[in-house]
């Protein structure tokens, strides 16, 4: 019974967040593709955004809800809410300013030449196309959601553990009494509820998206129930209007009101910004965590680095599988949307316990690729299903097998979504280090160097807990936009295999 | 009278610091009840005249004059057949000619009546429901063709209709789309076509405006003055065919 209701809380939380993602996500990423002046500023910010690891820069948003609503019930939903949010939303904006910014020219030819309007063309035409993107991205989104599940329901305010009802904090007092059965009963739940999910919604719409998918050829897919019932649940809360209001308005912002409401919260944000830098930069410095903060980076950078290219290889095998095979594909989406909702941070403590402090270096790993692997995998399998046949039958027909077809076809023809895998695995698995390097099970505290245990070190000063996050995410975008970026723009250019 | 005059178009493109001219001082009109051809080399801004007029482009200089008045950008009158079709993949034939209505402010039961009556033109019908993607490409371009004539536009442009055909589809729906502009029984008057195809331009036009290679500037034009249905075979076609050749040889010779 109790697990029936953590359920309900659990769900209801992500779908919440999961909603808000959506109508953000659509937001920005057509508002991007505005104006290249807006694009490049907006895309910058949100490669920031998505480089922050949420676990780092939770406390400082629950501390922001928390001091809002004076310590309510409500402050702390929302606090949780949006820690769901920020582990969804980046990922569906980026997908939805991609599928815009690579829509065939001739979409946007027809739009003029039939005269359609702004908002008839994003009703018409932008809406649909990207269809298949929102609800593939979706996938890893939710299951995001999931794994972030006890973070997000077990909330330190100052020195006082909150715990909100739901899935995690259940599972964790589960976990604290030694109650193996009721931990097994919950992950159990979650991964019930996913492939319900899977099940009922969402593999129906992967097979129904591919209509929308403009390179698709043979018999077009059948519309599914859900489809039915969705499409007339959103007429009926007339959602595409909202969502057309929605996005004409990220448009409009020209409008001077709008740029005088937009430099009044730079203005602000700039301010708050400024005022963060100063604090910063004033005496005391935290020195005794400072110093440690180059060792702790380099050494939990290898870490993540083991984890991406693991992460990758292990990929590798099932994405060789979906290539042209789309009923695969859709069998390692739903799989790895299962499987990628269990929030492995919970077996994490007693099986630490159990290897002990020896085997820790390992372990740790392998919770990064817990974080990190399901991105490789959405990512790659997705660019496996979708190369052109002709690659796959030039290669029968002149006998190109083995490592001469992986090394010369396979993986150039990929190499654009393998990037996109590694690069958010490679966020993935920062993210979980976080919690990779400090466990406490019982009263035992196992522990191994790095910034993850750096950042448990700091969190009695603010300062410095600040500025190890604000290391850590530099270093992150720092290596995003040095390395993952150029790589990725000359690689899309280079193995572009449009049909 | 002239439906479409063109006047000291030039366009310039400026690609990596370097400018490229695509279009030079070109100037011609079209007048009505007329069948234009453009033809030449690949690659030589033939499309891009196009475009200007269907107003899908508008950074250019020079005039474009919509019977003696500037040309309104989107000109309701103009509508245009693509070479690649430019259909939308997830909407079914019928939603597709729908769609164009629709953005014209047409109510829902004018818009099924006038989809199903282009459909049932360009010989489409029980293909209603039918997903792009399930068709030929002939078939594709047909509904590419009754969408363009379902807004009932004055004038129709058509960028390489049949150049992604094959020959014999290419032949029968080049008839269809004659006989169609004959008739008068549409709106339409004029059609504004580019080819490279010489031999089309000689069995459709009834002028022919020959361009140069990039950039593009007026060669010199040929009129047509062929009864309709023309035969390919007939001495006379052939006469013109190979004033059209000449002309477009001499723009290679030329460079």
């Amino acid at each position: 019974m109790q697990l029936i209701s953590a359920a309900c809380w659990s769900t209801y939380r992500i779908f919440v967040a999961y909603i808000l993602s959506l109508a953000f996500g659509i937001f920005y990423g057509v508002s991007a593709n505005v104006s290249p002046k807006r694009e490049k500023f907006m895309i910058a910010l949100l490669d920031v955004l998505q480089s922050v690891p949420i676990l780092g820069f939770f406390p400082v948003a629950i501390a922001f809800f928390a001091a809002v609503f004076q310590g309510q019930r409500i402050g702390l939903e929302l606090a949780a809410i949006f820690l769901i949010f920020t582990s969804q939303a980046w990922n569906i904006a980026f997908g939805v300013y991609e599928t815009i910014k690579t829509l065939p020219r001739e979409f946007g030819e027809v739009s003029k030449a039939f005269n359609f309007g702004p908002d008839f063309t994003v009703r018409r035409v932008y809406l649909p196309a990207m269809i298949p993107t929102i609800v593939f991205n979706s996938g890893v989104s939710m299951a995001n959601g999931w794994y972030f599940l006890m973070a997000s329901e077990i909330i330190s305010l100052g020195n006082k553990q909150v715990k909100l009802p739901g899935l995690g904090s259940t599972m964790m007092s589960y976990l604290a009494q030694g109650n193996i059965w009721g931990v097994i009963a919950s992950i159990g739940t979650i991964v019930l509820i996913n492939a319900l999910l899977q099940i009922f919604i969402f593999r129906p719409l992967v097979r129904w998206s591919e209509l929308f998918q403009y390179n698709a050829t043979g018999s077009a897919p059948e519309w599914p129930t859900v489809v039915d019932v969705l499409s007339g649940l959103g007429r009926a809360l007339r959602i595409d209007t909202f969502l057309v209001s929605l996005v004409s308005l990220g448009n409009r912002a020209y409008g001077k009101v709008a740029k005088y409401v937009i430099y009044g919260i730079g203005t602000i944000v700039a301010a708050a910004v400024g005022y963060l830098l100063y604090w910063l930069f004033t005496p005391p410095y935290p020195w005794d965590i400072l110093v440690q903060i180059p060792t702790a980076l380099t050494v939990t950078a290898m870490r993540v680095i083991a984890a991406v290219v693991i992460s990758v290889l292990l990929a590798l095998p099932f994405v060789i599988r979906s290539v042209r095979n789309v009923q695969t594909a859709q069998n390692i989406y739903s799989l790895a949307s299962i499987l990628g909702s269990i929030p492995a941070v919970i077996f994490y403590p007693p099986i630490v316990a159990l290897g002990g402090r020896s085997y820790m270096e390992l372990l740790s790993i392998l919770l990064l690729l817990t974080g990190s692997f399901w991105y490789a995998l959405f990512n790659m399998s997705k660019g496996a299903m979708l190369l052109p046949g002709v690659l796959t039958e030039m290669s029968q027909v002149f006998n190109i097998k083995g490592w001469l077809y992986y090394k010369n076809v396979l993986i150039p023809a990929i190499l654009p979504p393998l990037i996109t895998g590694a690069l958010t695995a490679w966020g993935g698995a920062w993210n979980a280090s976080i919690v990779a390097e400090h466990v406490q099970f019982g009263d035992q505290v196992y522990s191994i160097p790095g910034i993850g245990s750096l950042l448990t070190e700091a969190t009695s000063n603010t300062k410095a807990l600040v500025l190890t996050v604000l290391c850590m995410t530099v270093l992150i975008v720092l290596v995003n936009m040095l390395f993952w970026r150029p790589w990725y723009s000359r690689s899309a250019e280079k193995y572009n295999i449009t049909e | 009278m002239a439906l479409l005059d063109i006047k000291n178009l030039n366009l310039t493109f400026r690609e990596n610091g370097k400018e490229l001219t695509v279009l030079e001082n070109i100037n011609f009109s079209l007048n009505e009840g007329e069948f234009l051809c453009l033809v030449g080399p690949s690659g030589s801004g033939k499309s891009t005249i196009l475009r200007i007029v269907s107003g899908i482009l508008n950074q250019y200089t020079g005039e474009v004059l919509y019977k003696d008045q500037p040309n309104p950008q989107p000109n309701p009158n103009v509508s245009m057949v693509f070479q690649s079709f430019a259909l939308i993949p997830w909407l079914t034939v019928q939603e597709n000619i729908e769609l164009v209505l629709e953005a014209r402010g047409i109510n829902p039961r004018q818009r099924v009546r006038t989809a199903l009556k282009y459909i049932d033109m360009v010989g489409l019908d029980s293909f209603e429901d039918a997903y792009p993607r399930e068709l030929s490409g002939g078939m594709k371009q047909r509904v590419g063709i009754a969408r363009a004539l379902a807004v009932e536009p004055e004038i129709l442009l058509m960028d390489e209709p049949f150049s992604a055909l094959d020959v014999l589809t290419a032949a029968d729906l080049r008839e269809q789309v004659v006989n169609l502009w004959q008739e008068k029984k549409l709106p339409l008057k004029s059609v504004l076509m580019v080819t490279h195809n010489m031999e089309e331009a000689v069995f459709l036009a009834d002028r022919i405006i020959v361009l140069s290679a990039r950039p593009a500037h007026i060669m010199g034009e040929v009129s047509v003055d062929l009864p309709r249905p023309r035969d390919s075979r007939d001495k006379a076609f052939e006469d013109i065919l190979d004033k059209v050749y000449s002309m477009i040889l001499s723009s290679r010779l030329g460079k």
